[in-house]
């Protein structure tokens, strides 16, 4: 008898269920907000001596699970006491935390928790992940290559920090994702909303932080490894995470690895620049490949020397890219090789290399330093074809970007505030016959700081940012391939601008509602491809041209956030709105591109623009089950022509039931409802809301997790609007199935 | 704090709409208003070695931006809307014309004038693009323009394999070390004095295989070829290859695209 796949999965899972389910060291309880008994989501728990950290969900409620025997729990809450308590043999325990008033002397702001930082849930897939987080899109260009979309933003409009280093590899549009894998990170956590001043200049839509490897709490060690295979485009990967502490010193080393096949969609055709095509066998041909990612490093720790770090990263995704993305493709490009694995061309090579060192000191001033560099590499490689005139590349290299960045920052922290300075540098090299924007630099310097009075907290940087480029030329052909002239594609230009940021942050505690307040003005220096790209983008279908008279834009902000919680209901409010004026995009101009098949020239324009949008996420108690929604609505016009900024994310609402159905096995279902797109750019197509339904099944034990999750069940053909191959009319992945498997192993020295 | 928000929104919602132009429209082809109906709108039927002249009128409720005329080789895709063509031998594809124009006013005038070549034989895509000062643009319109061609050699295939190239619908796969015969007609008016047929590998243009068709002058030569798929062939992507001169040294190169596995 021969059995389908799936049924091997499914014997897979259950005998990895049945070997995985052991003897545990467990305490589990809830923390409560001492003044008003109410429960505290997202508070910090951390286990001694196992050093296992988690947080409250949101009733409060956590269980804690150590190999060693447990004695002693620390938490922490942003705005309360943190407290330390000695288990004394409980399994069962409840934490009480008293809030902080801020006229109580000394304000205790506890390593990086901050009321603005949000952190984000894992699941077995990173794109999932962040889709769930309201006020976070993101677009899925591969296993471990991402391009979260914040607010509306994305690019060079956002940041991304790989332990507070920024990741400059995904600046360049939809389909230059930053290369990282969550599995190799102690976490995810992101900052809504622009003029926060410790995250750059950049960061508009707001950032997303990835936490570097923390210190165990004592000598012993801790691995995660774990597996998942996704049904849909059958994706497998392994990853591993391993600490290992011996009295003062860590080591710690990583690794992933995953294959992925061709993107299933259920899409028989599509359109490109008014060619129809066929898709055969329900799958994007040469769109699977391989993605690695690796981490070694260590940290040092002495009471006189402080704190020591070194991190070395690295990534590299091997990829095909969808015949339509590079060029006109034929329709036999279209009908698939039988491999879904294949990589052919067109495709890419992207990688990343960081390393990255920490110097943390507690005194009168906590001192810390961080110095990176880091190299990111993206090659496309298409068959060889000339645009208009001119003779046929010799090459399949169409386009290269390198770009190498070195970070620094030092920072000194009060009880009351911080100050410090940040310093960056970027060197951008191109190459390859389809020109896009030519050689470039990107130079900062930048002071920081902020201070918390009685009342509320002041925040401001001060940047100088050197930006430029070389001149770039290409022969001009005539219709014979013979030279005529010369196609100036880009002057030099050299600009040293000036930048700020100031932020008002003003916490209000009502009886029954925590409210912040947040005011910033900041300006923003256009990036280099604003000024000077000019060429046809494959990712984005389009020719894009860059305008060197750009001038930084101006952005005032303000933001409002609330929460509330009782015994059985919590609700978390996040808003904004933002008005910029002088706010560079890229739109359609009245002129077409001077080479063929490249359709319309979009310029970087800068008019002024006003963006509002809405957050809320709550969570309801129905017996043993919990009812969750979280819900995300934006808003962003051009001022000059009342139209939509181009991919606008259109409002969608996700529910989820969460049910236990046996003792550490509960079921999930979840609707996401994605409504129409109804605030569209110039051109834009109008999208069609959709109605997508989920499901999962967690098994949480001793020290593992068995997911099995299911994403649009039914198969629904839907189009993404803000993802780039909705320009061509390609739907988004259609159904997935992934069973994932994670393991936690701590070894505690016993003393 | 709340009500801030919203008053700030509101305030800058009243400037949105108060600001704000609406010129969303995409111009149209307003084809009426050509004197003698001359059209693109239709199909179009030209000869090589002559000069084509193609005229349409735009119109725009605020005011015209740009007209790009580009006009390429249809084989390889199709285009929404498109009639299929069938099989279609073309000769000279890397014959192409883009021309951009201005355009100004609510009501504007575009025209071209180009030469084909005497090279060309096929089927071309005349798409014409046009926008708005705005940006706005127009679905691009689409027409096919059919290319007669008396000054090169015509290749004709009536029969694959038993089967008529005229009714494949997918793409012709054949397997190494197979025979595949081949039969038509190649003809000239002023006699074929040299004819060829190659099979080439695409990945690296090599020629694996190829035969001359036997020719006395005649103005017209039946053939039927049997062509060994060599035995071992690379699986891949491959070119038939069907070249000719006639006695006037006109030379023809014509073909489809086939995969060998």
């Amino acid at each position: 008898m021969i059995y389908p796949k799936s049924a091997w999965i499914m014997a897979a899972f259950i005998v990895l269920v049945s070997n995985t389910i052991q003897a545990q060291s467990s305490v589990s309880g809830h923390v409560y907000d001492a003044e008003k008994t109410s429960p505290l989501s997202d508070a910090l728990v951390q286990a001694w001596p196992c050093g296992a950290i988690l947080s409250t969900d949101s009733y409060g409620t956590f269980n804690v699970e150590c190999a060693t025997e447990l004695d002693s729990l620390k938490v922490s809450s942003f705005g309360f006491t943190t407290v330390t308590i000695v288990l004394d043999g409980n399994s069962v325990i409840d934490v009480s935390l008293t809030p902080l008033h801020v006229e109580v002397k000394p304000i205790t702001i506890t390593g990086e928790i901050d009321q603005s930082v949000i952190r984000i849930v894992p699941t077995s897939d990173l794109m999932h992940t962040l889709d769930r987080t309201p006020g976070i899109r993101s677009l899925d260009l591969g296993a471990g290559l991402i391009q979260p979309v914040l607010r509306g933003l994305m690019g060079s409009r956002i940041a991304i920090l790989d332990g507070g280093v920024p990741i400059v590899g995904g600046r360049w549009g939809q389909d230059h994702g930053v290369l990282v894998d969550p599995d190799l990170y102690e976490g995810i956590e992101w900052v809504p909303g622009g003029g926060h001043v410790w995250l750059g200049p950049n960061a508009v839509g707001g950032g997303v932080k990835f936490s570097s490897i923390y210190l165990l709490g004592e000598s012993g060690s801790r691995t995660q490894y774990g597996t998942n295979y996704r049904i849909g485009d059958n994706r497998s990967k392994v990853y591993v995470l391993s600490r290992l502490r011996n009295k003062n010193m860590q080591f710690h080393v990583g690794f992933s690895a995953s294959i992925f096949g061709d993107r299933n969609v259920p899409q028989n055709t599509f359109e490109y620049i008014s060619r129809t095509y066929e898709i055969a066998e329900g799958r994007l041909p040469n769109t699977g490949g391989t993605a690695y990612h690796g981490l070694a490093g260590f940290i040092y720790s002495t009471e006189g020397l402080g704190q020591i770090s070194l991190d070395i990263r690295w990534s590299n995704i091997q990829q095909g890219l969808f015949p339509g993305i590079v060029g006109i493709p034929s329709q036999r490009d279209l009908m698939g090789d039988g491999n879904i694995y294949s990589v052919d061309l067109p495709n890419q090579h992207a990688s990343r290399w960081l390393v990255s060192s920490k110097w943390m000191k507690q005194g009168d001033f906590k001192r810390t330093f961080l110095f990176s560099l880091s190299g990111n590499e993206r090659i496309e490689n298409a068959p060889p074809h000339a645009h208009g005139y001119g003779p046929k590349p010799k090459t399949d290299l169409s386009l290269s970007l390198h770009e190498y960045h070195l970070f620094a920052e030092s920072k000194w922290e009060g009880e009351r505030g911080a100050f410090g300075f940040q310093a960056e540098l970027l060197r951008g090299k191109t190459d390859g016959w389809e020109f896009l924007l030519p050689n470039h630099y990107r130079d900062r310097v930048s002071a920081v700081a902020d201070y918390t009075f009685n009342s509320g907290s002041f925040g401001a940087r001060m940047d100088m940012i050197s930006t430029g480029n070389e001149s770039y030329s290409e022969p001009l052909y005539a219709i014979n391939n013979e030279v005529i002239g010369e196609d100036i594609r880009a002057t030099a230009l050299n600009n040293v601008t000036p930048s700020w940021a100031f932020s008002w942050f003003q916490p209000i505690d009502l009886e029954k509602i925590k409210m912040s307040f947040t005011a910033s003005a900041y300006t923003r220096v256009p990036s280099n491809y604003a000024l000077a790209a000019n060429g046809i983008h494959h990712g984005t279908f389009r020719f894009e041209q860059g305008n060197p008279n750009l001038k930084p834009e101006t952005a005032f902000e303000v933001r409002a956030s609330g929460s509330s919680s009782s015994e059985k209901f919590n609700i978390d409010i996040q808003s904004f709105a933002s008005l910029h004026k002088g706010f560079i995009h890229i739109t359609p101009t009245a002129s077409f591109a001077p080479i063929a098949h490249s359709g319309q020239i979009y310029s970087f324009k800068a008019t002024d623009a006003f963006r509002t949008g809405l957050e809320v996420k709550m969570n309801l108690q129905i017996g043993r089950g919990k009812l969750a929604t979280t819900s995300s609505v934006l808003g962003q016009w051009a001022l000059e022509t009342g139209l939509g900024l181009p991919f606008t994310s259109p409002v969608d609402i996700i529910n989820s039931y969460a049910h236990p159905i046996a003792d550490k096995l509960s079921i999930t279902l979840s609707h996401r409802a994605i409504a129409p797109s109804y605030l569209v750019a110039r051109n834009e197509d109008f999208t069609n809301g959709t109605s997508l339904f989920g499901m999962g099944l967690t098994l949480k034990m001793n020290k593992s997790v068995l997911r099995l999750e299911a994403d649009n069940l039914f198969n629904k053909n839907w189009l993404d609007h803000i993802s780039a191959y909705r320009t061509l009319g390609l739907v988004a992945q259609g159904r997935w199935v992934s069973f994932s498997w994670s393991y936690d192993l701590n070894l505690f020295n016993k003393n | 704090m709340k009500n801030l928000t919203i008053l700030f929104a509101t305030a800058a919602m009243i400037t949105l709409f108060s600001c704000g132009t609406s010129d969303i429209d995409p111009p149209t082809i307003c084809t009426e208003n050509v004197e003698n109906g001359i059209s693109t709108l239709d199909e179009v039927d030209a000869d090589a070695g002559t000069t084509v002249t193609l005229l349409e009128s735009f119109c725009d409720d605020e005011g015209l931006g740009e007209l790009r005329w580009d006009i390429h080789s249809a084989e390889g895709h199709s285009h929404e809307g498109e009639e299929e063509e069938g099989f279609v031998l073309h000769s000279g594809t890397d014959w192409s014309v883009l021309e951009i124009q201005d355009l100004s006013g609510s009501n504007a005038e575009g025209q071209i004038s180009f030469d084909i070549p005497n090279t060309a034989r096929g089927v071309w895509d005349v798409v014409v693009s046009f926008s708005d000062a705005e940006g706005n643009a127009a679905t691009d319109m689409v027409t096919p323009l059919h290319v007669e061609n008396d000054f090169i050699p015509l290749f004709t295939l009536t029969d694959v394999n038993g089967v008529d190239p005229a009714t494949w619908t997918d793409e012709q796969v054949w397997s190494a070390g197979s025979t595949v015969t081949l039969t038509g007609t190649v003809e000239d008016s002023d006699g074929i004095a040299d004819a060829e047929i190659l099979l080439i590998r695409e990945s690296d243009e090599t020629e694996i295989w190829s035969t001359e068709i036997a020719v006395s002058s005649e103005t017209s030569i039946d053939f039927s070829i049997e062509m060994m798929v060599p035995s071992d062939a690379i699986s891949g992507e491959y070119h038939l290859e069907m070249e000719a001169e006639d006695g006037a040294g006109n030379a023809m190169h014509t073909g489809f695209h086939l995969e060998v596995e």
